[in-house]
């Protein structure tokens, strides 16, 4: 698979007529008046205690235009732009750990769970298996690592009954 | 067919993009006498490449709002789902740079469901509306059941609504132990024209291991007041209690200068106990970051025009920890600050130029970014291209990782464009250099109803 394909393809559609810059017969605005104006500018980031407000007293200012699974239809298929693919493999812990809020607008405790409990961070990887020895518990001692707890909440050889420090060769008992 | 898709897997997409493409074409009518049908359907591919690895998926979505405004006694509503990992590593014990949710499953495809009601509108007595199916909560939290809900009108400024199923849990993992429930009542009242009061009350039961011993049972008690003061201030204020303890207090308020286009917004939040393990609907991701001990923040925005040319948002956010031996990994005080600017028609009609940054500091880390956009509409505003950039830098400062930076840049080129009365087409291509480039083409078709 080649981006030379993808480019092969778009022509391909071109061609079939499946795409045309000439707008014949288009009408892409399928509300029939303009959005307002307060939706200019950074109002994503406003419109939720904007839409809380407006509901009240069946006012419903946001449902002239909008219907409630419009709400639904973002806040679950549509993510922000600062989800990126460094987001997805570690930058959101970061985030979440001061603004965990800003996740529950959309995010619910088993979408973190799932993950955690069935994919792998980007520390497993090349001889993981040997070198998670230190990483969980330098300078922690027996204590596993705060990152090492999201995930796994059994750790069977916390009653370790010494110390872990970078002088020890783990793998001389632990094989 | 499973060989087929893993070599062929943009041929077979292209097939759907043109069989749909042709069906749009072919005029179906999207209003049908006696009922109207509004919705879309929307495909779209997305290829994902590291250099070392790739991934290619398939989405679809359906959503389809059904009425039947002769006699307006009923109403369906879907909205759906679907992703296809094509080509995907599924393996749970090692890293993988492009795995993701999708990948979390034994499954493929995946399937959700949000939505799926029909609506019964004033059936019998006072009943307003009834709705049987997949639903979602219009409550305090985000909740999705297979049940029935019903809205009852007492009185012109009394109103009841009452819900109750199986609770929806679409990323569960113990989906198989058995069925999780909940059940709510509401009761909004209006004792003058700019009033309103809202009493909810919301049960769950999560069912949290084989052995049922752990069940979840929690109840939310909420009660929210609503006051419009003029026509350009309005405020809202929300307790909740969680099982007979206070959670939460929400005090929020938006003030409006139409005269010199200005708005003003501003929000209080007080967690008022610390919050241990939860249902998963009330839950603050405790089987995740532990215990979620009292907090509050203020958040306050501002945002004027001028005229139709200039947008510009200001906004600060902080949160304090109510005693401060409660901070750890999970649980930080930080200030964010945030800008936007967005001028339309800076040098040229049709020409949309907007700036974001961003600031969020805590004692140990950092965060700064910073994007830009550039949107131009052609075609008489049926098409629309955005190009631009975004840059993240993220600080880690404490012990274990002194002195870590991480860096992202993206830059992205977007195309979308209306080539029908309905039917639309998106493309974008994403560079994302951070610790690892990404490489990211998207191309979906979007047929609207």
């Amino acid at each position: 698979m080649t981006f030379k394909k993808i480019a092969i393809a778009i022509i391909v559609l071109f061609w079939a007529g499946e795409i045309s810059l000439s707008g014949e017969e288009v009408s892409p605005k399928k509300i029939p008046f303009p959005r307002p104006d307060s939706h200019r500018g950074g109002w994503l980031e406003l419109h939720g205690a904007s839409a809380n407000l407006n509901l009240m007293d069946g006012a419903r200012a946001c449902l002239v235009c909008h219907r409630r699974a419009d709400c639904i239809e973002c806040h679950n298929l549509r993510a922000p732009r600062d989800h990126t693919n460094t987001w997805r493999i570690l930058s959101h812990g970061f985030m979440a750990s001061g603004n965990k809020d800003r996740c529950l607008n959309c995010h619910r405790q088993d979408y973190c769970v799932r993950c955690h409990n069935e994919t792998a961070p980007r520390s497993h990887r090349g001889n993981w298996i040997q070198r998670h020895c230190l990483w969980c518990h330098f300078e922690s001692g027996i204590r596993p690592a705060e990152g090492c707890g999201v995930c796994h909440k059994i750790a069977p050889h916390t009653s370790a009954p010494h110390p872990v420090n970078s002088g020890l060769n783990c793998l001389q008992c632990h094989k | 067919m499973g060989i087929v898709i893993k070599r062929k897997p943009f041929l077979i997409f292209l097939i759907i993009l043109v069989s749909i493409s042709s069906v749009a074409d072919a005029e179906i009518p999207s209003r049908v006498e006696d009922k109207t049908i509004d919705g879309y359907i929307l495909t779209r591919y997305t290829f994902r490449d590291t250099g070392k690895d790739s991934d290619q998926d398939i989405y679809g979505e359906l959503r389809a709002d059904i009425l039947f405004p002769e006699k307006d006694r009923y109403e369906i509503h879907l909205l759906s789902a679907l992703r296809y990992d094509i080509d995907g590593n599924r393996e749970p014990r090692y890293y993988y740079p492009l795995e993701d949710i999708g990948d979390a499953y034994k499954s493929n495809p995946l399937g959700y469901i949000y939505e799926a009601h029909l609506d019964i509108n004033n059936p019998f007595w006072k009943i307003t509306q009834l709705r049987i199916g997949r639903q979602s909560g219009t409550g305090d939290e985000q909740i999705f059941f297979d049940g029935l809900s019903s809205d009852i009108k007492i009185a012109d400024n009394l109103g009841l609504t009452a819900y109750g199923g199986v609770a929806a849990h679409f990323f569960e993992i113990d989906a198989a132990w058995g069925p999780d429930w909940l059940a709510g009542l509401g009761m909004n009242y209006s004792p003058f024209k700019s009033t309103n009061l809202n009493l909810d009350y919301l049960y769950t039961e999560d069912r949290r291991n084989i052995f049922s011993s752990n069940d979840q049972q929690d109840r939310l008690f909420s009660f929210k007041i609503w006051q419009q003061v003029n026509p350009f201030l309005k405020t809202m204020a929300r307790l909740r209690y969680i099982n007979s303890d206070p959670r939460d207090l929400t005090v929020r308020l938006v003030k409006t200068f139409p005269e010199i286009q200005t708005e003003l917004v501003g929000n209080y939040f007080r967690q008022l106990s610390t919050q241990k393990e939860l249902s998963n609907e009330f839950s603050s991701y405790y089987d995740v970051m532990g215990e979620s001990h009292p907090y509050e923040t203020y958040d306050l925005k501002f945002r004027k025009f001028f005229g139709k040319i200039i947008a510009i948002d200001l906004g600060y956010f902080e949160r304090r920890l109510i005693e401060d031996r409660d901070e750890g990994p999970f649980n930080r005080e930080f200030k964010r600050l945030y800008s936007s600017i967005e001028i339309d028609e800076l040098l040229m009609d049709n020409l949309t130029f907007a700036v974001t940054g961003e600031k969020w500091k805590s004692d140990e880390r950092e965060f700064k970014s910073i994007g830009l956009d550039i949107g131009y509409d052609f075609n008489e505003g049926k098409t629309r291209l955005n190009i631009g950039t975004y840059y993240s830098l993220y600080k880690y400062d404490y012990y274990l990782e002194l002195g870590e930076r991480e860096r992202v840049r993206t830059y992205y080129a977007k195309l979308r464009s209306h080539l029908s009365k309905s039917f639309s087409i998106d493309t974008g291509f994403e560079y994302e250099d951070s610790i690892e480039e990404y490489k990211i083409f998207k191309m979906g078709i979007r047929y609207d109803f």
